[in-house]
């Protein structure tokens, strides 16, 4: 310390020190609680929103009024709270920077003047002008590389315009179909359609693929008794992902996303065009996936005027089949392990999504028209990958939903959970399948059994076979079929549980299989694709083909056209002639 | 609040509820003409500070002033940062331009024309609050400092064409003492004034030096006010003292006795310069003109057409379909817009070229013989710092205090 200092000087000095550390103390107290009252306010707006649109089915329900009504209190309050003391941060902080200025005025006009005499440098002028010289060289330099770089940048920004409105989606087929985007932008308000009632939705769906495993529903597409596969065309997804094709009509929906952009596409049937393509907006959240589950791993769902698609990072996308977007809402970010994974399940007017995160789980039900929730149903299951299955009939119309700690069965009108078994286990990433009034259920790590559906009761369970970890089980002429990553087809008695043998092939199943004219279809990792005879007695297999690709998605069918995802990234399309 | 535009702040539910009109022109115009009237209170009590009592203390004791009615009590908005941009939007757009903003512009200009940058240290907020929070001056050297003014001219035209081209206030938005004076936070604004203020604690000024674009616009004026600050109350005796005591670099030295170079060696490099000179502004005009391409991308309809083009749903996406407004006029007005973007980024780049040739030469004329210490009226702040130093000023004070005028004319 100088002690030619005025007194003056000292208290100032040390005044100013004590405003800033006030300062920087302050900075980070109100930093951080800002921060974490962001993230809660956001967090409570999302819950409240939900509950509103609850309660407008409920209307003549006081008590759920007045559970919003304090709720929406209870938020603005907290919204007004958080203002209040952001405002007097930032007025303590204003005072501690009008302290720090008038010590450093007491402190200028307190301390004694320095004198300081330069040295003599003749030379320090032409010195600075030397190096001016080289900073000017050197920022007309930086100049002209920024100039460059945009300069390539728009030029690559035309080429890829020219290239997309000359249709390089590439990846043309074995036929050589060029498949030509013709994509407009179609951005538009949503539009009234009313939806079908679901018996007649499921037959009208009957004649095409409308969601994962479309034949889960009742499904009318037929395979010639004889047939040969032959390759039609093939055409590339310009976006990554696992999820599967569906189809309604001439019309082929897949989904794709990465980290910067979410979009559906659509593909014609007839040649393998790309039709359009639609992106979803920007999510406030983009979560962390790993590579083997991606940001587009559930299947869409399409009915005869819509196609719904929900991506990794809780967007839900629905648009009309000529790529007009209707409605888009995002769910509450979602916190899961590898990734968010379960597909869509369509029941004429209602949207069901399997939203089981890893600390929140939550079944929606959504309007297909205006994506609002008609129900929103929170249960306790753990995280699961798993996709909803419907059993709809004359008594019932249950939705089985499979958690990594419990299944669970839901009334599809209301939402309410008529029943819970907590007999799961592992990491559930199969789906059901329902047939005769009952759930077939497997999965590695939890269990093969069959479930009432009106109960839950367990009515067998077999714990000691190989079970799959990701293709979903099909039931056919009394049969359970369990095609399992490893590379064995296990067969059990659908009655009480007991297997009836097992066949083995060199490589696993990923894409589950399907059931189509009372014959299964099942591809394996390798894209060897086998139509397979239901029998009790052994593993009759009809019909193979090398599709040449690496596959995981679960193939689709059309009329006699069978769409096929590979791993790398195309749709295959495969016509069932007649013939040997 | 800035910091909660993200927040889904949910509107109230009642069925007659009405959304309030916002009235831009009112609440910009909002006491505008008692803020004018400070603001000229302030320059003339600077002007007197600065030429006639010749006080560091009073102007310090101004600049606080300033910070406390133009920052807090007034609030700074427009601020000099930014109050260019609403003329010019007022001029290119349909931006509601008042009276009273335009005299909040036009004031500060004309009297640097006359009497140099008073408003840097009586009338701006933000050079009041980096003024009294510099506490350790660190001499930047003379070619950073000339090369890193640049930096403000390139922003008040780059801010200037994207203004009047239609794409919006984005120097106001980059102001980083804008959140001090608005009580409003945004994390980027937050973070770039933390670093802004640590850095004014050593170097003396940095928004004003480098970034600063109504700066530029004030050293231009004042380049031509007749009347100077001068160092000395006196005469000057060449003692050396003020050299070192101005922060900004705004004391022009004499030719040392004996020079670094020969004249011939002079004027070779002169000559350099001059030939060079197209060609730099050739190659800045042709960077300009690329950056055109990424730069439009400030503007909303062109934001708008990328979103529409890639199918991106967003709100603005909504709105367009719903407003009815043809596609084809969207893309009118964005070839527009980029067409302008392009003449004016051109120009501008050829500016800075030109600008950057002009300061090398300007650095390397000599001055003429006989000169003493004096100020660069275009640097110059008038902060008063060279009035501590000058042993003559010190002097003349003393007989000033001793001898008073009246006694003077006694004599």
């Amino acid at each position: 310390m100088r002690k030619d200092r005025p007194l003056i000087y000292l208290l100032a000095r040390n005044a100013a020190g004590i405003a800033a550390a006030f300062l920087l103390l302050l900075t980070a107290l109100v930093v951080s609680e800002q921060r974490r009252n962001h993230v809660l306010l956001l967090e409570a707006d999302a819950v409240l929103t939900t509950m509103r649109e609850q309660v407008k089915s409920l209307p003549d329900d006081e008590a759920a009024l007045k559970v919003v009504r304090d709720l929406d209190y209870l938020y603005r309050d907290g919204y007004f709270s958080n203002e209040r003391r952001l405002r007097l941060g930032i007025g303590l902080g204003g005072c501690a920077l009008l302290i720090l200025a008038v010590c450093a005025v007491a402190m200028t006009l307190s301390a004694p003047v320095e004198l300081k005499r330069p040295a003599d440098d003749s030379k320090e002028r032409s010195l600075q002008l030397r190096r001016l010289q080289l900073a000017t060289a050197a920022s007309v330099a930086l100049l002209l590389c920024l100039g460059l770089l945009a300069w390539r940048a728009t030029r690559q920004n035309a080429a890829t315009a020219v290239g997309d409105a000359m249709g390089e989606v590439g990846g043309a087929g074995e036929l050589g179909t060029v498949a030509v985007l013709v994509a407009t932008p179609t951005i538009a308000v949503p539009a009234a359609a009313p939806p079908l009632a679901l018996p007649a939705a499921l037959a009208a769906g009957a004649g095409h693929w409308p969601g994962f495993r479309g034949s889960l529903v009742p499904n009318a597409n037929r395979l010639p008794p004889h047939f040969r596969l032959q390759r039609a065309w093939a055409s590339k997804v310009p976006l990554a992902g696992y999820n599967s094709p569906v189809v309604w009509g001439d019309r082929i929906f897949v989904s794709g996303a990465d980290r910067r952009e979410r979009a559906i596409f659509c593909f014609s049937l007839a040649d393998g065009a790309l039709l359009w393509r639609v992106a979803a907006g920007a999510p406030a959240v983009v979560p962390e996936v790993t590579a083997d589950t991606g940001y587009a791993a559930p299947t869409m769902a399409v009915d005869g005027q819509r196609a719904y698609a929900v991506f990794a990072t809780g967007q839900v996308l629905c648009t009309d089949h000529e790529g007009a977007v209707l409605w888009e809402r995002s769910l509450p970010e979602p916190k899961i392990l590898y990734g968010y994974a379960s597909s869509l399940l369509l029941a004429g007017p209602d949207l069901i999504v399997q939203y089981d995160m890893e600390e929140e789980q939550t079944l929606y039900c959504l309007d297909v028209t205006t994506g609002k929730d008609r129900w929103a149903t929170p249960w306790q299951a753990a995280s699961s990958w798993s996709s909803p299955v419907l059993l709809a009939d004359e008594q019932r119309q249950v939705i089985f939903v499979a958690g990594n700690r419990k299944a669970g069965g839901f009334d599809l009108a209301s939402g309410r959970l008529l029943w819970e078994n907590s007999g799961m286990g592992g990491e559930v990433a199969c789906s059901a399948v329902a047939a005769d009034g009952t759930f077939y259920f497997a999965n590695s790590g939890a269990l093969a059994a069959a479930f009432a559906a009106d109960s839950g009761e367990i009515l067998w369970r077999n714990d000691n076979v190989p079970m799959p970890d990701v293709a979903s089980p099909v039931v056919a002429a009394g049969v359970m079929y369990l095609f399992t990553s490893g590379g064995s087809v296990i067969t059990l008695d659908a009655k009480n549980g007991e297997e009836l043998y097992e066949e083995n092939f060199d490589n696993g199943f990923y894409a589950s299989p399907v059931l189509v004219d009372g014959r299964i279809v099942a591809v394996n990792m390798d894209g060897l694709l086998l139509v397979v005879e239901p029998s009790r007695e052994s593993f009759k297999v009809v019909g193979r083909y090398e599709i040449g690709k690496k596959v995981l998605a679960t193939p689709a069918f059309a009329q006699q056209w069978l769409i096929i995802r590979s791993m790398d990234n195309e749709l295959v399309c495969l016509e069932a002639a007649n013939g040997p | 609040m800035i910091f909660f535009a993200q927040m889904r702040f949910p509107r109230p539910d009642f069925e007659d509820y009405v959304e309030p009109a916002m009235n831009l022109e009112t609440q910009v115009a909002d006491g505008i003409y008692l803020r004018l009237a400070v603001l000229a209170i302030l320059l003339l009590f600077t002007g007197l500070a600065a030429y006639r009592w010749r006080s560091r203390r009073v102007l310090l004791l101004l600049s606080a002033l300033s910070l406390l009615l133009l920052g807090f009590v007034f609030s700074a908005c427009p601020c000099p940062v930014g109050m260019y941009q609403n003329v010019l939007a007022g001029w290119f757009t349909d931006y509601p331009l008042t009276l009273g903003v335009l005299l909040l512009f036009v004031l500060p200009l004309a009297v640097a024309l006359y009497y140099g940058r008073l408003f840097c240290m009586g009338g701006c907020p933000l050079g009041a609050m980096q003024e009294l929070l510099h506490f350790k001056t660190l001499q930047v050297p003379l070619w950073l400092d000339r090369i890193g003014r640049q930096l403000a001219l390139a922003l008040l035209l780059v801010g200037g064409v994207t203004e009047a081209s239609g794409g919006g206030f984005h120097l106001c938005h980059g102001d980083p003492y804008f959140v001090i004076f608005s009580f409003g936070v945004s994390w980027t604004h937050l973070a770039v004034a933390g670093v802004m203020i640590l850095l004014g604690v050593f170097v003396c000024r940095p928004y004003c030096r480098y970034m600063c674009p109504y700066g530029v616009l004030l050293r231009l004026c004042a380049l031509a006010a007749p009347r100077k600050i001068a160092i000395t109350g006196g005469d000057c005796i060449s003692c050396r003292l003020c050299e070192q005591s101005c922060p900004n670099g705004a004391i022009v030295a004499p030719e040392p006795l004996k020079a670094a170079e020969s004249p011939e060696q002079g004027r070779r490099r002169l000559g350099w310069l001059l030939a060079l000179t197209p060609y730099v502004i050739i190659l800045c005009a042709w960077a300009g003109y690329s950056l055109a391409g990424p730069l439009c991308a400030v503007h909303h309809d062109v934001k708008l057409l990328q979103s529409l083009d890639g199918n991106l749903r967003s709100d603005a996406t909504v709105a367009f379909a719903s407003s009815g407004r043809p596609l084809s006029e969207l893309r009118d007005s964005v070839a527009q817009q980029r067409r302008r973007m392009r003449i004016g980024l051109t120009i501008s780049g050829a500016i800075v070229g030109l600008a950057m040739m002009l300061e090398l030469m300007a650095l390397s004329r000599r001055r003429s013989p006989g000169r003493t210490y004096e100020v660069d009226a275009g640097l110059c702040v008038a902060c008063g710092r060279c009035y501590d130093v000058c042993p003559v000023e010190h002097m003349t004070v003393k007989l000033r205090k001793a001898c008073p005028p009246a006694a003077k004319s006694d004599a």
